[in-house]
């Protein structure tokens, strides 16, 4: 791999075995892998383009033994890396060759469901998708709904602070978690948050969401629980340009309203779409928007008559409203199909995550339009756009020699040109190890440095996660993004959007 | 002696001031227009007080973006005066505390606000003020001028700082600039009261109210009278007012209150307006919103003892507001039940100093912002109940 990572430590590495007993005897026998075949399994996540299998994995069971184990490799300088589902797109679960991998996956209990209260006191490694199962009969369901919710731990989701498509209307993680119990390095376990809203003290829960494993390990969530709406209705518009795509975004969140999701995709995007789902796509549109409504019928009906003349007014040609849930469904098959749609016409891609504010999206697209001209690869774009988090894909032939460098160029293009239009790198794949080096794009050295000194106050030795986020190992032009051969990514199963 | 005022017109003037006051060990005290000065009714003075009553600057407000960039220490009347303009708000709805402090209102600043992390009855639904703080300029306590976050919704590039700096009360850094979501207002809006509910009944009561999909907006209680807010476009209020209007009717007589008194009511709810006994203490109860009733039964004991002990409930329970007088015959210096307690107004909080490992960790995420400690700590951080 070109991504410079931490010099391993050749004297945690003598001391493998001897690790290996100590954890034993913390977590159990049966819960410490050492065998090269057993650490396999954890050598990559969702960011395939790296793998590096850890030098022991440790599954424990207990909060008392996530505390010994981090107290343990506290006092014996070992580095850790937590790791919930493993789908983390930015390489946030990559291990390093020299690291304990501490595994959350035997969290995975639903400890308390207080419907009173409108929460759940969850497990880190209980699925997303897990908690609205548990829940959904009693009227209520878990909001942020990131692609990969089938498989994604909500300890994952609260390190990444995860979205997905309804997080424009619902929040993402940070909005819809209350509390948790999380274990410092040194092993002391602390509750952040809780069930009583805005207590005194800092907001470290705040701060611990988002922090992508490198303040302490999760090991109990309190989730917000939110009535289930009444009714969901979506529709499809089809624009000849994609400055009226975008002018219809801006013109209906000026309006006030806040639809569930409002997902964009440009030509290239929409034809890769239809042509493996048959979503009924218009092909000739320029630009497409997927809108869903949601609530009390009444409400939707009416929103709906309220975006489909802000649509006509801003030139869209095609209007389609969803007749009944299997249409719904069909039309949000396309949508989240885009991700494989486009591995089929291309024999790799890989995808960027900058976030721009939404009156600037026609000029990206038009200077990601030049950019792809003057490299000679070609790019497909899906959009979150209502709350302006792009996602373009590079499309590029990692057997051409050349492609692969020329890719990466351009995708550090993109985001370079997503910080100088007013965004941000990321906005909701996380930095990463993908991301790490592009820091200094949109962060001053002295940005970067109070933000270490946080890092500090929780893990002086830097012992969590190393290597992710901050770019202080070295300055490295090439950066590491997803990367699809032949349309074989990780979690084939999980739809990326 | 009066103490010395520093009024910087920019943030380098600023972070001059801080490096120097840190490099010889003095305090400063942050304000932004001194509206909650007596939060946690401390006296402990600083050695200098900041004033950033010249960072007052709208930066950059694009309406369509529904993103709002101020300097910390433009008054929040003023930016309410910027957003009403195009139709639009802050959603978390902050609430000006002067007059709970005898202060004169409008004096509020958008960076007090926000370092108290002060929304009001809205935050129910929308969140509180930490929720819609994207972005921030500072100045460290090292007098280093840094960034963080960023200006836009949907962002997880770096920590997010701005969470930790909403309710640090002026600790970690001094805000410059902060950048805030804001949201076009609703076209329509409604209340519903129900009269003479126990305290209990009306927590069942808004409890039910919120575990339904119809996004209320508002829930409040003071003695005798429970009110629910709803929000939105007409025939959504209307659609929704139709099914809380019949769920509400199994707890008692449902009165249906229009647009006008919604604004002024729910205003009154958040500044505590009914609260009017200045010269008493104010408690402070954040509580798991189901055990609401639980703050309110401590508060009616002691109104037995004394008529002019007044409670108010808001965020469907999660918030109780303990109002006692002068008059009460015996002081109350510890928490009468569960949940957190705080006193916001009469003496300071007298808890035993803390040394768990939250108390620890708090004190070296403080170290990290502000090595030398030159910001006032003047508001106790922690109430009790930990």
């Amino acid at each position: 791999m070109s991504l410079k990572m931490p010099e391993l430590d050749g004297e945690v590495l003598a001391r493998r075995a001897e690790i290996a007993d100590a954890l034993r005897g913390i977590a159990g026998e049966g819960n410490v892998i050492d065998h090269a075949d057993g650490l396999r399994a954890f050598e990559t996540d969702g960011l395939t383009a790296y793998s590096q299998a850890p030098m022991l994995a440790v599954l424990p069971e207990t909060t008392e033994q996530v505390s010994a184990i981090l107290a343990y490799c506290n006092a014996n300088r070992i580095r850790v890396v937590p790791r919930g589902a493993g789908t983390s797109l930015s390489g946030g679960a990559l291990p390093l060759g020299d690291a304990v991998l501490l595994g959350m996956s035997k969290f995975d209990a639903i400890l308390e469901v207080d419907y009173p209260n409108r929460c759940a006191v969850v497990q880190p490694g209980v699925t997303n998708l897990a908690i609205t199962l548990a829940v959904e009969g009693d009227g209520f369901f878990y909001a942020p709904d990131p692609s990969s919710q089938i498989a994604c731990s909500i300890g994952g989701n609260v390190a990444e602070n995860s979205g997905g498509v309804h997080c424009l209307k619902y929040g993402l993680t940070t909005h819809n978690v209350l509390g948790a119990t999380i274990v410092l390095i040194g092993g002391e376990v602390i509750a952040l948050g809780g069930k009583a809203p805005d207590a005194p003290g800092y907001d470290l829960l705040g701060v611990v969401v988002g922090s992508e494993g490198l303040l302490g390990v999760v090991t109990e969530v309190i989730v917000k629980l939110t009535p289930k709406p009444e009714c969901i209705r979506a529709a499809l518009m089809g624009f000849p340009t994609v400055e009226g795509a975008a002018q219809c975004v801006a013109d209906i969140m000026g309006a006030g309203i806040v639809p569930a999701g409002l997902e964009m995709m440009d030509s290239r995007a929409i034809q890769a779409a239809e042509a493996f789902v048959g979503a009924g796509y218009p092909t000739d549109a320029a630009a497409l928007l997927v809108i869903e409504l949601d609530g009390p019928a009444a409400e939707c009906e009416h929103l709906l008559d309220e975006t489909c003349a802000i649509a006509r007014a801003n030139g869209a040609d095609t209007i389609r409203i969803a007749r009944d849930e299997a249409e719904r469904a069909l039309f949000w098959a396309g949508r989240k199909a885009a991700f494989p749609a486009v591995g089929r016409i291309s024999p790799d891609y890989y995808c960027m995550d900058g976030t721009i504010p939404r009156g600037q999206l026609p000029h990206v697209l038009n200077r990601i339009a030049a950019m792809s001209q003057s490299c000679g690869l070609s790019v497909a774009n899906v959009f979150h756009a209502g709350d302006g988090n792009l996602h373009p894909l590079v499309l590029y032939n990692a057997n051409k020699p050349g492609d692969l460098e020329k890719a990466e160029a351009f995708g550090a293009d993109i985001l370079r040109l997503c910080v100088e239009v007013g965004g941000v790198l990321t906005g909701e794949h996380g930095v990463g190890v993908e991301k790490r080096d592009l820091m200094p794009v949109m962060f001053t050295p002295v940005d970067l440095q109070q933000q270490e000194a946080l890092k500090e106050a929780f893990d002086p030795g830097y012992l969590l996660n190393p290597g992710k986020v901050f770019p202080n190992l070295h300055r490295c032009a090439e950066a590491g993004r997803v990367h699809v051969h032949g349309g074989q990514i990780r979690f084939p199963h999980l739809p990326r959007f | 002696m009066a103490i010395p005022v520093e009024r910087p017109a920019n943030p380098l003037e600023a972070a001059e001031l801080i490096a120097a006051a840190a490099g010889d060990g003095r305090t400063i005290e942050i304000m932004g227009g001194g509206s909650k000065r007596g939060w946690g009714g401390g006296e402990a003075a600083g050695d200098l007080v900041l004033s950033t009553e010249k960072l007052n600057a709208v930066i950059d407000y694009d309406p369509i973006e529904l993103v709002l960039t101020v300097q910390a220490g433009a008054k929040l009347t003023d930016i309410e005066a910027l957003l009403d303009t195009h139709g639009q708000m802050l959603a978390f709805e902050p609430p000006d505390f002067g007059p709970v402090f005898g202060e004169a209102a409008g004096k509020s600043t958008i960076g007090g606000i926000l370092a108290a992390n002060l929304s009001g009855p809205r935050r129910l639904l929308a969140g509180a003020a930490r929720d819609h703080f994207l972005g921030f300029e500072g100045v460290s306590g090292r007098g280093i001028v840094f960034k963080a976050g960023g200006k836009v919704v949907k962002n997880v590039t770096g920590f997010d700082l701005p969470k930790l700096m909403a309710g640090s009360w002026g600790t970690l850094a001094l805000l410059t600039a902060v950048t805030l979501k804001v949201v076009p207002k609703p076209k329509a809006s409604t209340t519903l009261l129900v009269r003479n509910l126990s305290p209990d009944q009306a927590v069942q009561a808004m409890t039910r109210a919120v575990s339904l999909p119809l996004s209320v907006s508002g829930a409040a209680n003071q003695p005798d009278l429970t009110a629910l807010r709803l929000e939105g476009f007409g025939p959504s209020v209307a659609a929704r007012l139709q099914r809380l209007r019949g769920e509400m009717t199994a707890f008692g007589e449902v009165e249906v209150r229009d647009q006008d008194f919604t604004t002024s009511f729910w205003r009154d709810v958040g500044r505590l307006a009914t609260l009017t006994d200045q010269s008493g203490e104010l408690w402070r109860v954040s509580q798991p919103p189901a055990q609401g009733a639980d703050a309110v039964q401590t508060a009616e004991i002691l109104a037995a003892l004394d008529p002019d002990v007044r409670w108010r409930m808001d965020w469907a329970g999660g918030l109780v507001w303990i109002e006692m007088p002068k008059s009460l015959p015996f002081q109350i210096d510890r928490p009468m039940g569960g949940g957190r307690w705080s006193r916001v107004r009469g003496r300071p909080d007298v808890w035993p100093s803390r040394s768990d490992a939250t108390a620890r960790l708090t004190a070296r995420v403080r170290a990290a912002f502000d090595p030398a400690g030159v910001f006032l700590e003047r508001t106790p951080l922690y109430g009790s109940g930990e």
